[in-house]
């Protein structure tokens, strides 16, 4: 298991953890939760579900058939879950230390300027 | 559905032949779906972007369906250590302590050849592996391929030898398997390969310094490069016999993956084999090129052809753990 996500193995598995959904859903949720930045190919998201998959943090939810064309659903596992809170736990630590630390920047800023002017 | 409409499917169904077989079969129709409903109206034909994404897609679905590609970081990681561990004792018995040349060709300063920026190279590979085990380290390997190739040319530049080819070419097929590892290769796989960096570094560098053997390359390159390929091959067949055991055939396959490395370890004992028993009066240097080439040659083929059976077996999905993500099966 990798030690940190990628960013479009993070996006899909936040996507997936509303509900389950297919391969176009998923491509118009990726680029809804990345504001447009990352559009996944199909080629791209099924490599991606492949290794998801293997590595158990996705599993085939059910099938349907719409208009003759085959839909599958994928869902997030439990140990996906476990997974993207990890992640999301480790992003939530690195921003709010980045956060402090501009806050710091900041009011060590605004000192040296109070005092220059001063 | 427009006539449009059908020859764009058509042609997406005949991009998606590309896949495996058996991989077509489970994924064709939802892809088709999936890259229909993200086309523009009014396209024929698809994008560039698609067809490139339909490729690469292809691409690493052909490797996966050979397991190959689960196999390939652990014989990255055999490759880093055993690159390492040369690099460690040619820097060290060689370059440092080698003894003092009386020649047209000067020392490159206190060291016997141009060789030494090499190793340093490589030295710097494993220990940058000890530290992060990931991305960084194949940008390493990238380095030091180039450094390595490098002296080539700059032996032709600069007045200062280098290593033999016979030392320089099995460097280099080490590091091209090492670049398969992946950029975070998980906290297990990571412990590992700065186990066997930390470990394979440290026996070379005493073996090195106990044994002083002290020599110009030509003294022993052989003996160093076939015992190498020895402890190579035992590693690989232990590792692949425990893995085996768990009923991951990951080991096999990385073992299958490290063939030409090892073929071009072993050029020198498979010269002197040619010679004992077939006899030849070509010049030594022509028989040792024609070794080295016939050997990678064949072990490239073992690997392909093992490659192309395995694409055509049905692909089993492996065995997660679902409470420590170990895989059990790959393949």
């Amino acid at each position: 298991m990798p030690e940190v996500l990628r960013e479009p193995t993070f996006l899909i598995l936040t996507a997936l953890a509303r509900e389950p959904m297919h391969g176009y859903g998923l491509i118009t949720e990726v680029a809804t939760l990345s504001e447009g930045r990352l559009a996944l190919r199909p080629g791209t998201l099924y490599g991606a579900l492949d290794r998801l998959g293997d590595d158990g943090l996705v599993a085939t939810d059910r099938e349907e058939i719409v208009d003759g064309r085959l839909r599958r659903y994928y869902r997030l596992t439990d140990r996906g879950e476990t997974v993207l809170r990890a992640e999301t736990e480790r992003m939530r630590l690195n921003v709010q230390a980045a956060s402090q630390r501009l806050r710091a920047r900041e009011q060590a800023t605004g000192t040296r300027f109070a005092g220059g002017v001063a | 559905m427009t006539d449009d409409q059908s020859l764009l499917e058509r042609r997406y169904r005949a991009l998606l032949r590309c896949y495996p077989a058996h991989y077509q079969a489970h994924r064709s129709d939802e892809m088709l779906d999936t890259y229909l409903a993200t086309v523009d109206g009014g396209r024929r034909r698809p994008s560039a972007a698609d067809v490139r994404d339909v490729l690469a897609g292809a691409s690493r679905a052909h490797l996966r369906s050979t397991g190959m590609a689960a196999a390939l970081p652990v014989a990255a990681t055999v490759a880093i250590s055993t690159s390492t561990m040369l690099a460690t004792y040619w820097l060290i018995s060689i370059e440092v302590i080698g003894p003092t040349r009386v020649g047209p060709v000067p020392t490159f300063g206190p060291f016997q050849t141009i060789g030494v920026v090499a190793w340093v190279a490589w030295l710097a590979v494993g220990l940058t592996a000890l530290v992060s085990p990931g991305r960084v380290v194949r940008v390493g390997v990238l380095a030091a391929l180039a450094v390595t190739v490098a002296l080539l040319p700059a032996t032709v530049l600069l007045p200062y030898d280098r290593p033999p080819l016979m030392v320089l070419v099995p460097q280099l097929a080490l590091g091209l398997v090492a670049l398969g590892l992946p950029d975070s290769p998980g906290a297990r796989a990571g412990l590992r390969l700065r186990v066997v960096v930390a470990l394979v570094t440290a026996t070379a560098a005493a073996v090195a310094i106990i044994t002083m053997p002290g020599g110009l390359y030509r003294w022993f390159d052989g003996d160093v490069l076939a015992a190498t390929a020895a402890i190579l091959l035992t590693g690989l067949l232990g590792a692949s016999g425990l893995l085996a055991v768990r009923g991951d055939d990951r080991g096999w396959l990385a073992t299958v993956i490290m063939l030409p490395a090892l073929a071009l370890l072993l050029v020198e004992p498979l010269t002197g084999l040619v010679v004992s028993y077939a006899g030849t009066s070509a010049d030594s240097w022509t028989l040792t090129a024609w070794v080295a080439a016939v050997s990678a040659l064949a072990a490239g083929a073992a690997l392909l052809l093992t490659a192309a059976i395995r694409s055509r077996q049905p692909r089993r999905p492996a065995t997660v753990c679902p409470t420590c993500g170990n895989r059990a099966v790959s393949g």
